[in-house]
């Protein structure tokens, strides 16, 4: 009989008297209350045979002579977890203008109208992105133009393309357009889909949610939509489009009418995105937002959904989360720790701001915060990352480390959102127990933990999705 | 609305002041909560509505076995987290 | 690519008639190139009359069916032999460094003796330098990286040739818990791409143990494997499936995966019966059948977390059609053998058959599930 000893490992009660141990390595292991109970109480020997095998591999559990091993293969796992989160930033955004032709409730960047002046990114600014983005890139890099609409400031994204192929010769780029299709037109698509560019469209749900959401004065928001969607699928096939629906308490009542809405559109990939409470007044909030309670309640009616039709249907948000689970994958800046502001992204603003992400470009709009700053870009790239708000910024999100986080079962799989933190509670970590990024992924990690380990049609579904790459 | 006050009395020997203080760090915000120390024992007093008080002391409980459960282990462990975690940070401090 | 482990009963040997050539390693060439003297280079040889002055020259009848230009051959006088050592001929093509191993693994199919070897490593260097190909040598033991010494003058040897070669090495791995050692190799080694063959048959020390007969082994492996992935060197992890292993596939999976940044492939493989596998067979097989469920498992544990899984030595009727992405028609064209119930499948091409070392008593207990 082998004389084993434990290693450091959290832990978490869940559904059905089962519990989820996890560790610094990375690993998680899902377990009967008995084992649980052996494991903890020291009683390893009495432990299931494959689950006490299980608990070895992960090194949860090892025999006595060879924990001080194991530790240092925990800690080496730990600090590669580490290092490829702070790997160069891989995603840059660049703000072509804050003109915009809707009037979404949800906005959280103060557009303005679409003929108004003086809200455009000028073009003498492509040089100095672009020697930013030299700067700070490796290799594969994304490139997407946000807004406002950047559509209607088109010659800017045509200009800035040409201009980046030349200089950014030996990268490989992906080039993405956020846009809600009001502006666009055949010049445009075929210009898109000849240079390979991929488009990112919100498409809320039905009429009553999209329209509702994301009202125009210009046109029918949802027939804007929806016709441009129809149009590119049947006559420009090569352009790729994803789709996204953030979710507003108008959407919590119709989960299933969002996913059908989708597959009438032709499309098999959903994306679900709560909203953030920051950023909007009070009373805003109070139309448009909702618990996280609210939202899991929606989301798990809606994944249940899914689970049951025929067709396979992908939800982007379960698989990043499943991607963090399996792999601890980085690439989804959102979710990762340290934080993947500045240190997962970039934003360069129409004003010529730069930002480490899209919500600090977005709290900066509201609050004008000055430390949200990273610099301008027509400073000298290597003379900008160095300021002493970059390192609070490193500092102050590592899950290991931070109250609220390093004892939860899901730290290594989740991350932190300093700038949510920020815009809610005023500092970079926050109070773990009020808030909202926190309530949420939590729930999301119960849900999806519960259900891979719970519900056999589930695990299928989901170990396809990881099965096909993300 | 009505105002429930719940008392929980904690032997001092299960658990130390800073799990303790860990518990009291996820009780609802609607909440209100004191920490009386008394010789033998601790004593949390969570005040609030009937149906609040009454959640959040279960999940009180919960974690105040979570937690105690989290000191044992600790100490039987052969190493603990902050030791794994400093030789991380040595280890990506060498290799750069 | 291919690299399993290999054994040196070539059939590509000959006997010759005559030669003037003495015994050594020759390069394979035809009559109208001249070939200079320099440090690394083999002496030539030429299987017809040349006009070349002092060349040497070999009579030998089958000779252009076995082995063409640029091949390396070595001659035994004594034993009127040719031995194929490297070959354009060859699907794959591996050398022999030594015959001394420091683990004495249970189903080994080329058990260990303490044959000099010096020779062995140096004969290597020259051949691969020599044969001077862009494919990848195989690099075989016993334990290549038993004797250190003797492995990094071998890199030196290639390197001063300015030697790139890709090298599939197939090692224990021990040898790289010594992190400096490791360093070292890594150092020379930077100049190809090498892909290291490193077996873990367990997810523990006792399972590993046992299945090379070794106590310590496991912790030397696993250190060995931490400082070798660490330093992004490419691994393939190997394991033999055996009665002791085969329920612990996905422990081992998991075990890589908990330990390791990045495991190129997991090759999972199926007992060749040869060497002590022939002589344990009835104590290590188990049947293919049996296996399956559990390969598959580690399998779709691999794919979670996108490591790549290959299956070697199996039949492709045993192999269920979701695993078939994975299967590697591995035994290579002059060992296997395909049985008479064989010639009816339909996809026999995309099999790699049975080992031809698996007739006879073997081929029964196979036999019997392929029926089924």
């Amino acid at each position: 009989m082998i004389n084993y000893t434990h290693l450091p490992f959290n832990f978490k009660g869940l559904q059905d008297d089962k519990y989820l141990v996890s560790n610094l390595a990375g690993q998680h292991q899902h377990l009967s209350k008995l084992d649980f109970d052996n494991l903890t109480h020291a009683k390893y020997n009495q432990i299931e045979q494959k689950s006490l095998n299980s608990l070895e591999s992960k090194h949860f559990i090892a025999p006595k002579n060879e924990a001080k091993m194991r530790e240092s293969i925990i800690a080496s796992k730990l600090a590669l977890r580490i290092q490829n989160s702070l790997k160069r930033p891989t995603l840059f955004m660049v703000v072509p203008t804050l003109r915009c032709d809707h009037d979404c409730h949800y906005c959280q960047v103060s557009r303005v109208t679409e003929n108004k002046k003086g809200y455009d990114l000028e073009e003498k600014h492509i040089a100095g992105i672009l020697d930013h983005i030299e700067f700070l890139a490796d290799k594969h890099i994304k490139i997407e133009f946000q807004g406002g609409e950047p559509l209607l400031n088109f010659n800017f994204i045509r200009n800035f393309f040409d201009t980046a192929k030349i200089k950014l010769k030996g990268k490989h780029i992906e080039f993405v357009i956020a846009t809600a299709l009001g502006p666009i037109n055949n010049e445009m698509l075929e210009w898109i889909e000849l240079n390979n560019i991929h488009l990112s469209v919100s498409f809320d749900g039905p009429e009553h949610i999209h329209s509702n959401n994301r009202p125009s004065k210009k046109f029918n928001s949802y027939e804007n939509t929806v016709d441009n969607i129809r149009l590119i699928k049947k006559h420009f096939k090569g352009i790729d489009v994803s789709l996204l629906s953030t979710i507003t308490k108008q959407s919590l009542q119709h989960p299933k009418q969002i996913v059908d809405s989708y597959l009438e559109l032709g499309t098999k990939n959903l994306f679900i995105r709560p909203l953030s409470p920051y950023g909007f007044a009070t009373d805003t909030w109070g139309t448009l937002g909702y618990s996280a309670n609210e939202f899991m309640n929606f989301y798990k009616e809606l994944i249940a959904y899914i689970q049951e039709l025929p067709q396979d249907i992908i939800e982007h948000s379960a698989l990043f989360h499943l991607n963090r689970i399996f792999s601890q994958a980085t690439s989804y800046v959102d979710l990762k720790s340290p934080a993947g502001i500045v240190f997962g992204a970039m934003c360069f603003d129409y004003n010529g701001n730069i930002f480490g992400s899209d919500e600090s470009r977005m709290l900066w709009t509201s609050t004008k915060a000055d430390e949200l700053i990273i610099g301008h870009i027509s400073d000298e790239p290597k003379n900008t990352y160095t300021k002493p708000n970059l390192i609070a910024l490193l500092r102050d999100t590592f899950v290991e480390v931070n109250p609220g986080c390093n004892d939860c079962v899901y730290s290594q799989f989740c991350g932190a959102d300093p700038v949510h933190h920020l815009a809610t509670q005023g500092d970079l970590i926050g109070h773990k127990a009020r808030s909202f990024f926190c309530q949420i992924e939590t729930q999301m990690f119960d849900f999806i933990f519960n259900e891979y380990y719970l519900n056999n049609q589930m695990r299928k579904m989901f170990d396809g999705w990881l099965s096909n790459g993300s | 609305m009505d105002i429930n006050i719940k008392s929980i009395k904690i032997n001092k020997d299960k658990i130390d002041e800073i799990s303790l203080r860990n518990c009291l760090y996820w009780v609802d915000e609607n909440i209100t909560w004191e920490l009386l120390e008394g010789d033998l024992k601790w004593e949390v007093l969570l005040s609030g509505s009937v149906d609040l008080v009454e959640k959040e002391t279960k999940l009180f409980n919960i974690n105040i076995n979570d937690n105690i459960l989290r000191f044992n282990l600790s100490r039987g462990s052969h190493s603990t987290r902050e030791q794994i975690i400093k030789n991380a940070l040595l280890k990506l401090a060498k290799n750069d | 690519m291919g690299g399993y482990q290999m054994d040196l009963e070539r059939t590509n040997d000959l006997r010759f008639e005559s030669t003037n050539a003495p015994d050594g390693l020759y390069v394979v060439s035809k009559s109208s190139e001249y070939e200079p003297h320099a440090e690394f280079l083999l002496p030539s040889i030429y299987p017809e009359k040349t006009t070349i002055k002092d060349a040497f020259e070999i009579n030998c009848k089958e000779f252009n069916e076995t082995f063409t230009k640029g091949d390396i051959i070595s001659v035994s006088n004594n034993r009127k032999k040719i031995l194929g050592v490297l070959s354009n001929n060859a699907k794959q093509n591996t050398l022999l460094v030594t015959e001394r191993c420091d683990n004495l693994c249970s189903f080994c199919s080329q058990p260990p003796n303490n044959n000099p070897d010096t020779h062995l490593y140096i004969n290597a260097a020259y051949s691969i330098i020599n044969f001077n190909t862009e494919s990848v040598i195989g690099i075989t033991g016993g334990e290549p990286l038993l004797d250190k010494e003797k492995f990094l003058t071998f890199l030196d040897i290639l390197n001063k040739a300015d030697n790139t070669t890709p090298l599939h090495i197939l090692t224990n791995g021990r040898s790289f818990s010594d992190l400096d050692f490791c360093n070292e190799v890594v150092k020379k080694a930077s100049n190809r791409d090498i892909l290291w063959g490193i077996p873990l048959h367990g997810h523990n020390h006792e399972l590993h143990d046992k299945c090379v007969s070794m106590p310590g082994a496991f912790v030397e492996t696993m250190q060995g494997l931490m400082n070798l992935s660490y330093a992004g060197q490419k691994i393939e992890l190997r394991t033999v499936v055996t009665k002791d292993n085969y329920k612990n596939l996905k422990n081992i999976s998991e075990l890589a995966n908990s330990s390791f940044p990045y495991i190129f492939t997991h090759a999972i493989m199926n007992l060749e019966p040869k060497g002590w596998a022939k002589r344990n067979f009835n104590e290590l097989y188990i049947s293919v059948v049996k296996q399956m469920p559990y390969i598959s498992d580690c399998v779709k544990n691999n794919n979670l977390k996108s490591l790549k899984s290959m299956l070697f030595n199996y039949p492709l009727c045993q192999t269920p059609f979701d695993l078939r992405d994975h299967y590697y028609k591995s035994i290579s064209d002059w060992k296997n053998y395909y049985p008479a119930f064989c010639n009816k499948c339909k996809v026999k091409n995309d099999c790699g058959g049975f080992f031809a070392s698996s007739v006879g008593d073997y081929l029964n207990v196979i036999k019997v599930e392929v029926e089924v």
